[in-house]
């Protein structure tokens, strides 16, 4: 019988955890413009997955006879200058950009994380110092620093992402300091330190996980502007090298076609950037809202003593 | 009988922009093993600073000791290096805090927040340390303790919470609990509940509690000696029942004449005139001249000492310190 009542007790809570998270879920849900967001980023996600299937051409290789031939049936966006088919591109190009956007803002969440957490619960000189650099690192606007970076390490894919992330670096720096600085004051905190906690394990298990919820929004916002700082790099000629597909690689190539009327070339890669962006931002917003317990009244059920 | 824990001269400042400023000047309070203390005081006066220094919590570089010293079991808690320290806290010396509401981590299960401090100090894997931690929910008189554990703080009361505290402050059996303002933040009902608890952990495990509080109803009800601080220095000790009875030192007097009193007769509360003095500005003579009622000339200029008037009662009074001059 007592057994019977326990599992009962059991299954009753881990269905209350259930529903807390669902309810996240189901709050991210209800929100249709993150939903349209998600949307986008799924589509996107799946053309780089599957362009080899989606698509009978090849992204690379040229194809002379059919060059700069307008959007058609067997070539939805059209054709560039070396005959290659602009869809193909797109979807195999798709690969490098949100690959590009995910592991630059990856790299800087950690390891901006990391330093605004040690300059805010340290402080001191360390402190100052890290904070200090980051601030020189943000008084350059992003686009000149991410090219100097990607221009001293040498073009190529990686040393535009390198470039990308230690742009995005300073954001998280901050944004974990602040939280860091807010959080040391508290109670738990200094409980922590009267059970004879390490400061290392009060930072990184006690602090950390409470300032995360605006971190991952952050990092959900910036993928997007890691993804527009990226494709810039490799408008520019920073990043990847012809003839791969990469979408600000192939508007760089396409540019000279405009004037004389073969808009398709930059259209669709513009097109593709601009709403893995939105994608990209509209979940972020929706995160944002849904974290934000200010926006949500509190569901915890209190217990009488 | 050695004390277990003694305080000696205690003298922290605080560094600040125009010079060092010393909260606490000169405290000496001893612990014996199993007894409980009450360290009474207004805001300000210093007592939670004590308990910081003998924690050794208080900010680097914001404040240092400067002078004194604290022994524990003979041994100066000052010479201890951070590692040192570290196991003495919260493994031997416990504390628990004021805000029940605040002092538990939001993300983390009650559970995993009583382990921690089992898994740190008693080397426990991480399954006996949670059955451990039930056991301790359990023993602090948590309902339900298997279910609890797996909740987060957010879904406990005030009063829930404040005996999770103490579940996590007496989970390793610690031989001082310091328990600053234990019971400010709750409802009288459950206050009493808290103190009964603590009173029956301390019977149970032997362990001494340093009761910081500004209740003199509490410190009536579960001390045994009482310390009563002001401006940063001890201005009276002495037998609950003693100081009760026969207060001496007009602080005290003045303490227990603003304490509403159900039986009796109906007068109006006295309150003590005035504020603490400001730690930057202390007065040259007694520190509580200033509000003192039997205030002379001499107490403006003369800092009397703290000394024994009778058997086991010491005052910090110009008024009782004539007959050992």
């Amino acid at each position: 019988m007592e057994k019977i009542a326990a599992t009962a007790l059991v299954s009753q809570s881990s269905s209350e955890q259930e529903r807390k998270s669902v309810g996240i879920i189901r709050l991210l849900t209800s929100n249709r413009l993150s939903m349209i967001g998600l949307l986008l980023i799924i589509v996107w996600i799946a053309l780089a997955l599957l362009a080899p299937l989606l698509s009978p051409y090849s992204p690379i290789e040229p194809d002379v006879a059919n060059k700069l031939t307008p959007p058609s049936v067997s070539h939805w966006f059209g054709t560039d200058n070396f005959g290659r088919d602009i869809f193909t591109r797109i979807a195999y190009g798709a690969k490098y950009t949100i690959w590009s956007g995910v592991a630059a803002v990856a790299i800087s969440f950690c390891v901006g994380t990391i330093l605004g957490a040690i300059a805010g619960y340290y402080g001191g000189v360390l402190g100052s110092i890290i904070m200090r650099v980051m601030d020189m690192f943000l008084a350059f606007p992003a686009l000149v620093l991410a090219m100097a970076i990607a221009a001293s390490i040498g073009p190529g894919l990686t040393s535009a992402m390198i470039a990308v992330s230690v742009v995005g670096i300073p954001e998280y720096v901050r944004l974990m300091y602040g939280q860091t600085m807010l959080l040391r004051e508290k109670e738990f905190v200094e409980a922590g330190r009267a059970i004879g906690l390490k400061n290392s394990v009060i930072l990184f298990r006690h602090i950390l996980p409470n300032a995360l919820a605006p971190l991952i929004v952050r990092a959900t916002l910036g993928i997007g502007f890691a993804i527009l700082i990226s494709s810039s790099l490799n408008f520019l000629g920073l990043g990847v090298k012809p003839p791969i597909a990469e979408w600000g690689a192939m508007i760089a190539e396409g540019r000279q076609y405009i004037v004389s009327g073969e808009w398709w070339i930059v259209s669709f890669p513009g097109l593709a950037i601009a709403t893995s962006i939105l994608g990209f931002n509209l979940i972020g917003d929706g995160l944002r809202d849904v974290l934000d317990p200010r926006l949500r009244s509190s569901s915890g059920n209190k217990k009488n003593d | 009988m050695r004390p277990l824990l003694e305080v000696k001269d205690l003298k922290t400042e605080f560094l600040t922009g125009k010079g060092p400023v010393r909260v606490v000047d000169g405290v000496d309070l001893v612990l014996n093993k199993g007894e409980t203390l009450g360290v009474v005081g207004e805001s300000g006066c210093g007592k939670s600073v004590t308990s910081m220094s003998i924690m050794g919590l208080l900010p680097k570089g914001q404040s240092r000791i400067a002078g004194g010293d604290i022994r524990f079991h003979d041994q100066s808690l000052l010479s201890l290096s951070v590692k040192e320290m570290r196991q003495v806290r919260g493994n031997r010396i416990a504390m628990i805090f004021q805000e029940p509401m605040t002092s538990l981590n939001p993300v983390f299960k009650i559970g995993n927040q009583i382990s921690e401090a089992l898994r740190f100090h008693k080397n426990l894997s991480k399954k006996e340390a949670w059955s451990e931690a039930v056991g301790m929910l359990k023993k602090v008189g948590i309902p339900r303790p298997e279910q609890i554990a797996r909740e987060y703080p957010h879904q406990l009361s005030g009063g829930m919470r404040q005996r999770v505290m103490i579940s996590i402050a007496m989970a390793c059996n610690p031989e001082v609990l310091i328990a600053d303002e234990p019971t400010t933040a709750l409802d009288v009902t459950i206050q009493a509940q808290i103190l009964e608890l603590m009173r029956g952990l301390q019977h149970e495990q032997g362990t001494a509690i340093m009761l910081i509080t500004h209740d003199l109803g509490v410190v009536a009800e579960t001390c045994q000696r009482v310390v009563v601080m002001y401006a940063g220095q001890v201005v009276e000790e002495a037998e609950v029942g003693m100081l009760f009875k026969q207060p001496l030192h007009p602080y005290t007097q003045g303490l227990l004449g603003s304490l509403p009193q159900l039986a009796g007769q109906k007068k109006r509360l006295e309150p003590i005139v005035g504020s603490v003095p400001s730690p930057l500005n202390m007065p040259s003579g007694c520190r509580f001249a200033p509000r003192c009622k039997f205030r002379t000339d001499a107490c403006l200029e003369y800092q009397p000492p703290l000394l024994e008037v009778e058997q086991g009662h010491k005052c910090r009074c110009i008024l009782y310190g004539e007959g050992e001059q």
